[in-house]
């Protein structure tokens, strides 16, 4: 509304009787209102104030019937996709002819309330309700409301279900070996999905509610007893501290839950794999699932438990501990390896042979641009690609940002524009980027590799070194629910170092990280498979 | 954050921003586009007028690359030249360096360079003053290795060797390969000398080059060195028949006292050289077969050298001790004797012990001519004789020249023939 | 102020690192005094020297659990006469350092920036030590648990390398000018120790800081070990009397590492440690410089202090010193000495006289008692 329009609604006298529809009210005065309402045990005027309030919404449907023997008037309402109609069809075959059968009570129309309730309805979830703010939330989450003529209360039966996504393995998170299960949209699956990998009566999932509008629903996990009773206490309390419109995606809440609000890096760990999510909930940390969306947070989070990929726990040690290895080489490379380059070039040529020195100064030769501001503006356009590709449909994406990333380079390079030195170190840092299994990872890499550059091409190694210090020391400082973010390193914890660094045979696994949960014993000692039992059956070596 | 301090922030680094973007860079930026890289360095003395003049090779990266990527500029294939030579004089090294850019459109880039040549003249007159340039400079390294030349300094820095690039590279390859296989040189970079220079009782000893042919023609080896002790010939690069190409010998070194050379040492001296102080690194005995002329070669696989000083009967003494592993690479003979046989064995190993023992011989004569303790013997009392030492130090020299007594003990096996035993039989 | 706490290890890899990197970047024992190819008798004789000074200084701290010298000083001496006796400690960090920093932006701008102006490389030290400080002594623990690999990493491989042309030889002869000049190259290193009185005001910040005290030993100890092979090497590859009339012999020895042909121009292996050190060093003198100035004051939190006095670092280090010899000539007994001795060592010895007369007056009381 403009400001006169709103200027003059407020000089306008208002009738003492608002009705819910009408126009002149702002939301907070409409969700006032509404809360304030009650139903009355005129079916008329309850049906009349659902309609108002919802109004007349077209997904709105109200089927009208007599029930029970003395044929009281009835009326259910519910929103149609909402609802499973089978539910629905059972509810009323239940209400229209079952109810025929029962006896006429002696307690008048009441009666039929309390008897539909206890004997009628076979729905899973019957619950009353008396106002009518709460009959209108329960609509909108898909119950079906069902309101007799002569009771001031109302009964919600649990019809839900609608369409939702089948389970699909995440994109963004593939695994060679591994379950092929993602989270999807709806809670209610999400919360089965986790159920079927921990069948423990230990493991909990405490319910939140958030936003005023979109009133999701938020599920905290945890296994009692692992998780540390103090985390659980803060994330409860801070999403119960948020006070918003709306929650569409679990990152309005990680940045709710977040301790340094201010730092590129990612201090709740997001996924959408119920295994990534089942094994944090075995170290003792606590997951929070958002309905909504498949992305849930883990909480707390350090930064090496996002260089690990599900893989790693899949296949041998081996392969498991060198490709982490490479990994976490290739995240540095990413962030640093253009910043290097520029600097090393510019200011300490010396440090390469001379022939590697010789070659690229001879590809840099006639190239107009400095070598920095070639860096950078690869840099740039790489990213360009990198986002097109993601925004266009499909196939084609992919398909186009690699065209692209091919004509572009080697156009360039033939006009003389760029040298292929550059393009090579920006093709080899973008490659170096992806490895990151966790993509909230690559975002501060992304941003990080551009201030890199400027500070290398302005101070050489030297200015390398200024950035990559205060990174660290950022780092360092950072705390994810009172665990340093780079846990078993920087408060260096010999124990836990050994399965960062590497990854040991299960066997050999025998604490969780002690930092995390309250119980540090994961197996007891155990002895290594394929070892001999001793003569009399009992002692293992 | 006060509006004012952001806008204070936003401001610097907008300026900083600016400033990167326009590539004005910061203070220390060198572009490589921007850099002339200096491949060989060759320092010579203006008689006349008592300057010193630089002789710089510069190379030319597109050239040297080739035009391989088709790409960013020129290069590629025949026409262009991989390096260009320029000069100047100056009062010193370092003003003669400053002229040089004068003449230059980029920057002189030390970084690579790893080669640096004296002039017989500057040699004589004193390198104290270049090397003092070379520890301050930052761009300069103690790796760098050293030539003094016999030929002129200029004509050497123009030399275009086959197979690589620019002569810098040639020369260093050729230092490098020489060493490993064929030491006829003293090796070792500025290091060693740096630190010789300084020690007490030890003179420095630089490997020299000259140019042998002029004009190329195919075949002919260079001269230089004959006769049992050594192998002479040219060290490397072949000669072609385009005219630019020159042969480039190294063999041989010029003795210093101090900081100033005295003269040159043939190739037999520089082998005894080598083997009394151990810097040999693998080499070939020619010694002749036991009835006929003709020669038979050892290829010396390992061996040991150790310096002993000593005073008996007041008089200062050296005992060199050298115990070698040989091998038979080559023989010349025909007859059908089979050398494995023990006595003959015994003459061939006595054989070699002698004309090692002549070379070292030579060696000695020669340098003490010069009066410069290249051996170190010197610096072998000052470590393990120090009150002695000490007796001796304002002397050495005449000491060295006169009354040194200097013996000799070297002993030999040759162990191995190769793949077959016996000489090529021709019926 | 929330509680900060570093574990014993961080410690020792802290004074470690900060001992360390001092002495192999200048290598005082080669280069002062005139022991030329004994220097590494002069180390260890210096080892000895330093051992009593870092106990006096550890046991100090230990005494003392949870406090610094600037809280527990004025509890011994009384109010007025605590602080006096304590502020020299912080002219004594504030020197120690700015002193660090110059030579550190010297090594920078002679072989590496040369046309950069040195501000700008001591500006870009002190900003990061300054918001490691900032940070808090937590953070640079373990920051120091983080990179002490790293620093150990380069400095063992830079000791490796020269091994390939090193001439022992060079190490003879041994004590051919007898002990006098072994003792004089012991004088500088033993009183440059002194940088470790940090120590006084981190020890706070261990948990069991009574244990800690073998521990300071052994990481002098093994900084001092660090430097004897350094020099051995470097005496064994650059000579004796070219090492000594170096300004950095390690950095030098470094430089000339050649191995198989491409192994050369190595000079970051010496760089990193250097420029590692550096941070941790300032920004432990930083935060026990603020610290100090904090509980000598009364004030609330040590943050605010933290930019002044980085301004006031910054501006000594280029200020206080014109060229490179004035630097080479403080570091020269005649000045050194005094100079340390009143800002550390006798502020030190007043202390611990004030602790042993508490001490026995305690036992004295306690006698009576019973």
């Amino acid at each position: 509304m403009s400001f006169w329009s709103r200027f003059w609604k407020r000089l306008r006298p208002r009738p003492l009787e608002v009705e819910l529809a009408s126009d002149l009210l702002d939301l907070p005065e409409r969700e006032k209102l509404v809360s304030k309402i009650s139903l009355s045990s005129s079916l008329e005027k309850n049906i009349g104030l659902v309609q108002e309030a919802l109004g007349s919404s077209m997904d709105l449907n109200q089927v009208r019937f007599l029930c029970g023997p003395e044929k009281v008037p009835a009326a259910i309402f519910y929103l149609d996709g909402m609802v499973n109609n089978r539910s629905v069809e059972e509810l009323l075959r239940a209400l229209k002819i079952d109810s025929g059968d029962t006896n006429p009570g002696a307690a008048g129309r009441g009666a039929i309330f309390n008897t539909a309730r206890d004997l009628l309805l076979t729905n899973v979830d019957v619950k009353e309700a008396a106002e009518l703010e709460e009959l209108l939330v329960q609509i909108t989450r898909g119950m079906v409301a069902l309101l007799f003529d002569g009771t001031d209360r109302a009964l919600l039966c649990d019809t839900r279900g609608w369409a939702t996504r089948s389970l699909q393995e995440p994109e963004a998170e593939t695994v060679i070996r591994g379950p092929r299960e993602g989270f999807v949209e709806s809670i209610h699956m999400n919360t089965a999905l986790l159920r079927r990998k921990i069948h423990s009566p230990h493991f909990w999932i405490m319910e939140e509610v958030v936003g005023r509008l979109t009133r999701t629903r938020v599920g905290i996990a945890f296994i009692k007893g692992l998780a540390d009773e103090k985390v659980i206490g803060e994330v409860r309390s801070r999403i119960q501290a948020i006070d918003i419109d709306g929650v569409l995606e679990s990152n309005y809440i990680q940045e709710f839950l977040s301790d340094q609000p201010y730092t590129l890096f990612p201090l709740a760990f997001n996924t959408e794999r119920p295994d990534r999510a089942a094994a944090a909930l075995l170290e003792g940390r606590v997951v929070v699932l958002v309905d909504g969306t498949p992305f849930v947070l883990i909480v707390p989070n350090d930064f090496f438990s996002m260089i690990q990929a599900p893989d790693d726990f899949y296949e041998t040690f081996p392969i498991g501990s060198i490709l982490r290895a490479l990994r976490m080489f290739a995240f540095i490379v990413s962030i640093f390896l253009p910043g290097f380059y520029v600097a090393v070039l510019n200011y300490h040529p010396e440090l390469l042979p001379q022939v590697l020195y010789l070659r690229i100064a001879a590809s840099q030769e006639g190239v107009p641009l400095p070598l920095a501001v070639e860096a950078f503006l690869m840099e740039a356009v790489f990213e360009l690609l990198r986002e097109a590709g993601l925004r266009l449909p499909g196939m084609i994406g992919p398909a186009i940002s690699i065209v692209g990333a091919l004509i572009l380079g080697d156009a360039a390079i033939r006009a003389g524009i760029i040298s292929p030195a550059v393009v090579i170190i920006v093709a080899f840092t973008a490659i170096a980027s992806f490895t990151v299994p966790v993509f909230s990872l690559g975002i501060p890499g992304r941003i990080v590799r551009f201030v890199v550059i400027l500070f290398g091409s302005i101070f050489g190694l030297l200015g390398v070194q200024f950035i990559a210090m205060l990174l660290l020391i950022h780092l360092c400082s950072l705390r994810s629910f009172g665990l340093p973010y780079l846990y078993p390193f920087a408060p260096m914890v010999p124990e836990d170092m050994k399965d960062v660094l590497v990854r040991r045979y299960w066997w050999q696994r025998r604490y969780r990280p002690s930092l995390i949960g309250r119980d540090s014993e994961r197996q007891p000692p155990g002895p290594r498979p394929g070892c001999r039992r001793s003569p009399d059956g009992t002692k293992r070596e | 954050m006060s509006r004012i301090k952001r806008g204070i922030f936003i401001l610097f680094f907008a300026e900083t921003f600016l400033c990167f973007l326009l590539g004005a860079g910061c203070w220390n930026l060198r572009e490589p586009q921007a850099q002339a890289v200096v491949m060989a360095l060759a320092v010579d003395l203006d008689e006349e007028s008592g300057l010193f003049e630089v002789v710089v090779e510069v190379g030319v990266p597109s050239a040297l690359v080739g035009g391989g990527d088709g790409g960013g500029g020129g290069g590629g294939g025949g026409g262009e030249q991989p390096s260009e030579v320029v000069s100047a004089k100056g009062q010193t090294v370092f003003q003669a360096l400053r002229r040089l850019e004068t003449r230059m459109p980029r920057h002189l880039y030390w970084g690579h360079n790893s080669l640096i040549i004296f002039s017989e003249k500057l040699a004589r007159q004193g390198i104290a003053e270049v090397l003092d340039f070379f520890e301050r400079e930052r761009y300069t390294r103690a790796i760098t290795r050293p030539l003094v030349a016999q030929s002129d300094v200029k004509k050497l820095m123009q030399v275009r060797f086959p197979l690589e690039g620019t002569a810098g590279e040639g020369y260093v390859s050729q230092l490098t390969t020489l060493e490993a296989s064929n030491t006829l040189i003293p090796p070792g970079d500025l290091g060693p000398v740096i630190m010789k220079l300084s020690q007490p009782g030890i003179e420095i000893f630089l490997p020299s080059v000259r140019l042998v042919k002029e004009e190329g023609s195919a075949g002919g080896e260079g001269g230089g060195g004959s006769g049992t002790g050594g192998e002479g010939g040219s060290g490397g690069g072949e000669s072609k028949s385009a005219p630019s190409y020159k042969v480039v010998e190294m063999a041989g070194g010029a003795a210093f006292i101090e900081d100033r050379m005295v003269g040159w040492l043939g190739v037999e001296a520089t082998l005894g050289w080598l083997w009394i102080t151990g810097n040999l690194i693998r080499t070939t005995q020619v010694i002749s077969c036991p009835d006929c002329s003709k020669g038979l070669s050892i290829d010396i696989i390992e061996y040991t050298s150790s310096m002993e000083p000593m005073i008996s009967n007041g008089r200062p003494r050296v005992k060199v001790t050298v115990s070698i592993d040989g091998r038979i690479q080559d023989v010349g003979c025909r007859h059908a004797t089979s050398i494995e046989q023990k006595d003959l064995g015994m003459t061939l190993n006595r054989r070699l012990e002698e004309s090692v023992r002549k070379l070292m011989r030579q060696a000695l004569e020669e340098t003490r001519e010069l009066g410069s303790d290249i051996f170190g013997f010197g610096r072998e009392f000052y470590r393990r004789k120090p009150k002695e030492w000490h007796k001796m130090k304002d002397n050495w020299q005449r000491i060295f020249q006169e009354e040194l007594e200097v013996e000799f003990e070297v002993e030999a096996s040759v162990r191995r023939v190769g793949l077959i035993l016996e000489p090529l039989q021709i019926r | 102020m929330s509680e900060e706490i570093i574990s014993h290890r961080q410690l020792f890899f802290i004074i470690y690192i900060m001992r360390t990197f001092v002495v192999i970047s200048y290598m005082p024992t080669l280069t002062s005094g005139e022991a030329l190819q004994d220097a590494w008798l002069s180390t260890l004789v210096a080892l000895l020297f330093a051992l009593p000074q870092v106990w006096l200084i550890a046991a100090m701290g230990a005494g003392f659990p949870g406090e610094t010298v600037f809280q527990y000083g004025p509890r011994l001496l009384g109010p007025w006469l605590g602080r006096l006796v304590t502020i020299p400690f912080l002219w004594h960090f504030l020197w120690i350092a700015s002193l660090e920093l110059r030579l550190y932006a010297e090594v920078v701008a002679t072989a590496f920036m040369v046309e950069t102006p040195i501000i700008v490389v001591v500006l870009s030290m002190v900003i990061v030590a300054a918001v490691a400080a900032a940070a808090g002594i937590e953070v640079v623990g373990r920051l120091v648990d983080l990179l002490f690999p790293l620093f150990l990493l380069t400095i063992v491989l830079a000791l490796i390398f020269p091994l390939i042309k090193a001439d022992f030889a060079n190490l003879l002869p041994v004590l051919d000018r007898g002990w006098g000049p072994v003792l004089s190259s012991t004088i500088i290193p033993t009183v440059m120790t002194s940088q470790i009185m940090v120590l006084l005001v981190i020890m706070s910040s261990l948990n069991r800081p009574q244990k800690f005290v073998a521990k300071a030993l052994g990481a002098l100890a093994l900084s001092y070990t660090t430097l004897l092979v350094g020099v051995i090497l470097v005496i064994s590859t650059l000579g004796a009397e070219e090492g000594a009339r170096s300004l950095f012999p390690f950095f030098r020895m470094v430089r000339s590492i050649s191995v198989g042909g491409f192994l050369q121009r190595v000079e970051a292996l010496n760089i990193i440690p250097w420029g590692l050190g550096i941070y941790i060093a300032l920004s432990v003198n930083l935060w026990s410089g603020s610290r100090g100035v904090q509980q000598i004051l009364n004030l609330k939190d040590y943050r605010p202090l933290i930019p002044p006095m980085a301004v006031i670092w910054v501006i000594l280090s280029i200020h206080g010193f014109d060229d490179v010899f004035q630097l080479k000539r403080i570091i020269l007994p005649k000045y050194a000495i005094p100079v340390n001795a009143l800002s550390s060592l006798v502020p030190l010895l007043v202390l611990w006289a004030a602790r042993i007369g508490q001490n026995i007056r305690r036992w004295r009381t306690e006698g009576r008692r019973k």
